[in-house]
């Protein structure tokens, strides 16, 4: 069994943007889209370790700051070069005005 | 056996050439001709070195070649393309029918005059083996002269100051950057460079060389054991010019990176290509030369190719990173856009607030997101008001919703 763990609350993240979570030695990209619906990915670009949270997000896509590679956060796929492989994503849920995340070890 | 494309050059263009007609559904053979023994590689990292040696980064996976039907033929060099036969020569005597060929033969770094070579071998840097060398034969705390102050001058004088060596950067313009960026964002970086140690002579020339030891215009004299030039590059063109198609800086290409033989393309570092103002450019960029093999792929594919996107390119100075985007032009206004960390952006527009270039420099990534906003304000035409682009507290991406 795996635990949910306060991100932050939910008008931390400004719809279409993006922050970035460590929790231990992970980082993730925590996600809020146009609809107000929360996503959470990976937090380092698959391309070359890059935090995508200084990214740009439009609609469902964010953009890596360093090469421009591109993933749509809700699936985690990549979709522009130069990034190839996907991110993984995880379940978020709101609750108590938290957004949280769900962490498998 | 039924001729496809053949690709000449396996970087990055011609890697992304061979993608974008898989992509586009084109479903006949395609060969790639790499001369570099090595997987297809990233050339961005030969100048960013992050450990003791440049790192090999491959741009896709050895099974992703056979997994896209792709014949990726390494290690061979094209030495002649007979248009009457539609085929071309490999080093080894081997003949290949094309039915479209593609030029993606790069670009090879500008030799100095061999008058100027007075002293030591010099180094110039291309492919992962050159990159390799320079590692392994310039120790800590080496004498280093890197003559020519643009990108990859640069970034060897940050990857070797971060190996102690003793740098010093010569050049010739009387700032560094001085093609590729304005006045401000050259100095932040030229002040950056200082700050780390390396000594940079704008303005300055070698005038004489003995044993070792440079003379320069300024009156200094530096001691170098290595020397590396980095001077800007040439495109290779033999192949075209041999084969009777048209070369002006470049190989001539339409907007559909067809030569005046419509079934042969050139795309990448070897082009010269139309652009938005009328005007025709060869590039020398990452970005570009990616983009530019894509859109070629797809027209060889039969299909449209998708529209150009603004120009770009990055550059790692040390723990800093430079994004530009577009292209500078004459008459605009140039405004500067302060970041919370330090960093600037300065972004050039014209009378009506139409934003034609961009150049930001940060610590680490903190100019992506704006110069990834202002690239997309530039497609979509939207003007600039210079009052908020110089506003650090109004968020770019707000221009961009108000569309």
């Amino acid at each position: 069994m795996s635990d949910w763990i306060d991100v932050c609350a939910t008008d931390d993240i400004e719809e279409e943007d993006v922050i970035r979570f460590d929790h231990g030695i992970r980082s993730f990209a925590i996600y809020h889209s146009p609809e107000g619906e929360f996503f959470a990915t990976d937090g380092l670009c698959t391309h070359e370790q890059v935090h995508l949270a200084d990214g740009l997000v439009m609609d469902h896509t964010i953009e890596c700051p360093k090469h421009n590679g591109q993933f749509n956060y809700t699936t985690g796929k990549a979709t522009r070069l130069p990034a190839c492989d996907h991110l993984g994503t995880y379940p978020v849920r709101v609750a108590g005005g938290q957004v949280q995340i769900q962490l498998s070890e | 056996m039924m001729a496809g494309i053949v690709i000449v050059g396996a970087g990055y263009c011609g890697v992304s050439a061979a993608h974008g007609a898989r992509e586009a559904g084109f479903e006949g053979q395609i060969t790639l001709i790499g001369d570099d023994p090595e997987l297809p590689y990233e050339r961005p990292p030969l100048s960013k070195w992050e450990g003791a040696e440049p790192r090999l980064q491959p741009i896709f996976a050895n099974d992703w070649y056979a997994a896209n039907d792709i014949d990726l033929r390494r290690g061979k060099r094209v030495t002649a393309i007979d248009r009457a036969t539609q085929t071309v020569t490999l080093s080894a005597g081997e003949t290949l029918s094309y039915a479209k060929l593609l030029l993606a033969t790069g670009a090879a770094p500008r030799r100095l005059p061999p008058e100027a070579l007075l002293f030591v071998k010099p180094h110039y840097l291309r492919t992962h083996s050159d990159a390799r060398d320079l590692a392994r034969r310039i120790g800590d705390g080496a004498d280093v002269l890197i003559v020519g102050g643009g990108f990859v001058g640069l970034e060897l004088a940050a990857s070797l100051a971060a190996r102690k060596a003793f740098v010093h950067v010569i050049e010739a313009q009387d700032r560094i950057l001085a093609r590729a960026v304005p006045p401000e964002i050259s100095r932040r970086v030229h002040d950056l460079h200082v700050e780390r140690g390396v000594t940079i002579h704008t303005a300055t020339t070698i005038t004489a060389v003995k044993d070792n030891v440079a003379r320069l215009s300024n009156g200094q004299s530096v001691r170098a054991e290595h020397v590396i030039i980095g001077i800007g590059s040439v495109p290779n063109t033999d192949l075209a010019t041999d084969a009777g198609l048209s070369v002006d800086n470049g190989i001539a290409v339409n907007d559909r990176f067809a030569t005046q033989a419509p079934n042969i393309f050139a795309a990448g570092d070897c082009c010269n290509v139309p652009v938005a103002d009328g005007g025709r450019a060869r590039f020398e960029s990452w970005q570009v030369a990616g983009e530019q093999g894509r859109r070629a792929g797809q027209a060889m594919a039969g299909v449209a190719p998708e529209p150009a996107q603004p120009p770009w390119f990055w550059s790692d100075q040390f723990d800093h990173c430079l994004q530009v985007v577009g292209l500078q032009s004459a008459g605009t206004q140039n405004t500067l856009r302060p970041l919370p960390d330090g960093g600037i952006i300065a972004i050039e527009t014209r009378a009506g607030g139409q934003i034609t270039f961009a150049a930001g420099f940060a610590p680490g990534n903190a100019a992506g997101r704006d110069i990834k906003v202002l690239q997309k304000l530039m497609e979509a035409g939207i003007a600039g008001d210079p009052a908020v682009l110089a506003d650090p507290g109004t968020p770019l991406k707000t221009i961009l919703r108000q569309r």
